[in-house]
């Protein structure tokens, strides 16, 4: 399954890059992409992950950058 | 502890309800009155714990974040290195110019993110195509959901002023469409009861119930935004040399800053550490290639947004690049220079006979043809021929039409028919293109000549590219040499190819790449329908009329989303325009960053103002990069 959330208060490149290694870092994760220029974020995940991939995407996020706010998709 | 500190902050921003823009905000001011507080007063421990308080409020967090990352093994971190600068200059006893690194980067920090914000949102209402909401009829009520809730086949509603969801085809009611936003085309369609209607369009007129053809995924409007958006990820050369360059750009400063701290005061006599670690500490601050990761790509994405908004849709930045070097632009004639739809372009009658009456009888005799010649001949007559009149029509395979109008016996066909029937005939000019000659009672009445007329914007494509440098111009074509010459000569192209299949528009495509080895690139255009192979073999494929086929947009490297060829003038303009503002973003950061190296090197320059002008930069350099969305 793919989602994209939206992420407010990406400033730089490098954040962005930050970001995408943390949510890649979760478990049942199969891919991560942050779009610095577009404040995007993409995950693809299995099946399984569905139903904590929300809360585990916000504190991912949120412990690589904590002036990041995910959004909802 | 480190968890306690945590939670305290945490619930404090919460009861606060502060955003992190605003939480910085709160810390720049508290800190700058705290560091102003530390100037004016001139004893010696209170200053110094006032300087330390601004730090703390300054730097804690950055500090904080250092540390943590350090921990996950981060060394050349923004954070990391701003710490380093402004505990070091502390350390040397450069209590104000510690303080004031910090101040100056929290502010570089909020402005940076106040100008990447903007520009996300400028970008963002470049592409403003996006539905918010669907009104579906379901069980007999109008109810308001999602687009992404709509199944295929469902029945939208569409108020006037309303955006389209989904791509539909109208039910009921008709009105006009406002497609400027998809084709950057200002003139609103009509649409009617059977009309398709595109996803991110506007319904400028009157109620429409329509019925949903695709999901909203595979709709238009979603198709287009997510092209864009993945546009960054095919990187333009300069965007892949700032990716290079930043790789190494912090190490090699953070080495030359340790070198540069180290070896003077060994080698040099009378050169002091802490002169020299100043100097060095100059060096970290500007350790962040921010300036160019920033706007180089937001150069390129900012030209690629102002493209989509005139209805040019660039895949990558590399095609960007690519169209800024284009020196041969090769044409497809038909759908592309020509609008692909036959039409009568003159009558000419025998001596006694109206064009009037030459075109009525021709179109009553092929009144019952379906070929594309009588559908032309029907539409020049303006009204749908009257059946009554016309009786025995015949098709003569391969030549023409024999039947019998108004008691007359009519034959309307190429010059073969005429010669099957022994009717002398004057005969058209070589280059008239696809003539049809008629006869009544087997006497010669006159010839109507049928083209396929060029677009109104054709020449002005031609002109257009020429005086933007472009050198070549070539047109390519299946059909017959003097078609193709009457076109051409219409367009002053010089250089045509006739009677072309298409595998040879490839090889000619080819011939025409080789010949061309410098570093001018070719651009070919085709109407996206049967030429994916010479799309892809060009250096940029441009598709055009991509609006709602989706063929084309999987094809090409750039999709014009009208008909119109003029339009790849102004997506040419927009490239150059992208190359020279990102060609100036990376000289004009390179240079600062290099005075500023020099001048702290040299000791002449301070670690505040360093910092001063390497946000500066930044900034400038982003506000620059703006400039590409901007039409011309």
């Amino acid at each position: 399954m793919t989602k994209t959330y939206k992420l407010e208060g990406l400033d730089c490149p490098v954040c962005a890059s930050k970001v995408e290694r943390a949510v890649k870092a979760i478990d049942g994760v199969a891919a991560a992409k942050v779009n610095f220029l577009t404040g995007k974020l993409t995950v693809e995940y299995s099946d399984d992950a569905a139903g904590i991939i929300q809360d585990a995407v916000k504190s991912a996020v949120k412990k690589a950058n904590p002036s990041v706010v995910v959004k909802g998709s | 502890m480190d968890r306690a500190v945590k939670t305290t902050v945490g619930k404090l921003s919460e009861r606060i309800r502060l955003s992190p823009k605003q939480w910085r905000l709160a810390q720049i001011v508290a800190g700058g009155a705290l560091y102003a507080a530390a100037i004016l007063i001139d004893a010696g421990a209170a200053k110094l714990s006032l300087y330390i308080a601004a730090l703390a409020v300054l730097g804690g967090n950055i500090i904080y974040k250092a540390l943590r990352g350090v921990l996950s093994g981060e060394l050349f971190d923004e954070n990391f290195l701003m710490s380093i600068a402004a505990i070091g200059a502390f350390a040397i006893g450069e209590h104000s110019e510690g303080v004031a690194v910090m101040l100056f980067y929290q502010v570089g920090e909020l402005c940076q993110s106040w100008a990447v914000d903007r520009s996300r949102r400028s970008i963002a209402a470049l592409m403003d195509i996006r539905p918010d909401y669907a009104n579906v009829k379901r069980g007999g009520l109008i109810v308001q959901v999602d687009p992404s809730e709509v199944e295929a086949g469902e029945l939208i509603v569409i108020k006037p002023g309303e955006r389209v969801p989904i791509d539909a085809v109208v039910v009921e009611g008709s009105s006009m469409v406002d497609t400027v936003a998809l084709t950057g085309e200002s003139v609103p369609r009509e649409v009617a009861v059977g009309d398709t209607i595109l996803s991110g369009s506007i319904n400028a007129g009157g109620l429409l119930v329509a019925r949903t053809e695709k999901l909203f995924g595979e709709s238009t409007a979603s198709r287009i935004l997510e092209l864009v958006e993945n546009s960054s990820e095919k990187k333009s050369r300069p965007e892949r040399f700032i990716t290079k360059f930043a790789r190494w750009y912090t190490p090699v400063i953070v080495l030359l800053a340790a070198l540069i701290a180290t070896l003077p005061p060994l080698f040099i006599p009378g050169a002091g550490f802490s002169e020299w670690i100043y100097r060095a500490l100059t060096f970290l601050v500007i350790s962040c290639p921010c300036a160019l990761v920033i706007s180089v790509p937001l150069s390129f994405f900012g030209g690629i947004g102002g493209a989509s908004r005139a209805g040019i849709l660039v895949k990558g930045g590399n095609y960007l690049e690519a169209l800024a070097k284009a020196e041969t632009v090769v044409f497809d004639k038909t759908g592309t220079l020509t609008r692909g739809v036959f039409e009568v372009e003159k009558i000419v009658p025998a001596a006694g006979v109206t064009e009037r009456e030459l075109l009525d009888y021709a179109a009553h005799a092929e009144a019952y043809s379906t070929h594309p010649i009588s559908q032309s001949l029907r539409k020049a007559l303006g009204r749908e021929p009257d059946s009554a009149r016309v009786s025995e029509a015949r098709e003569v395979p391969g030549c023409g039409v024999v039947a019998v109008v108004d008691g007359k016996s009519v034959a309307v066909g190429n010059a073969k028919l005429m010669a099957q029937l022994g009717i002398e005939h004057d005969p058209a000019p070589d280059n008239a293109g696809t003539v049809v000659y008629a006869a009544l009672d087997g006497r010669f009445v006159g010839y109507i000549q049928i083209g396929d007329t060029v677009k109104a914007d054709s020449a002005a494509a031609v002109t257009g590219l020429r005086k933007s440098g472009v050198k070549d111009i070539v047109m390519l074509t299946g059909d017959a040499e003097p078609v193709a010459k009457k076109v051409a000569a219409q367009l002053g192209i010089e250089n045509v190819r006739a009677g072309l299949l298409p595998e040879e528009k490839v090889s000619a495509v080819e011939e025409l790449i080789c010949k061309n080895p410098r570093s001018g690139k070719l651009v070919f255009v085709g109407d996206g329908i049967n030429d994916a192979p010479v799309l892809a073999r060009a250096d940029v494929g441009v598709a055009m009329g991509g609006l709602g086929s989706d063929a084309a947009i999987e094809a090409a490297d750039v999709v014009i989303m009208n008909d119109e060829p003029s339009k790849l003038v102004s997506a040419i303009k927009i490239s150059r325009k992208t190359m020279r503002v990102a060609k100036q973003n990376i000289a004009f950061s390179l240079c600062v960053k290099f005075a500023i190296l020099l001048l702290g090197a040299l000791g002449l320059a301070s670690m505040w103002a360093a910092v001063f002008a390497d946000v500066g930069v930044t900034l400038i350099a982003i506000f620059n990069s703006l400039r590409t969305m901007k039409l011309i």
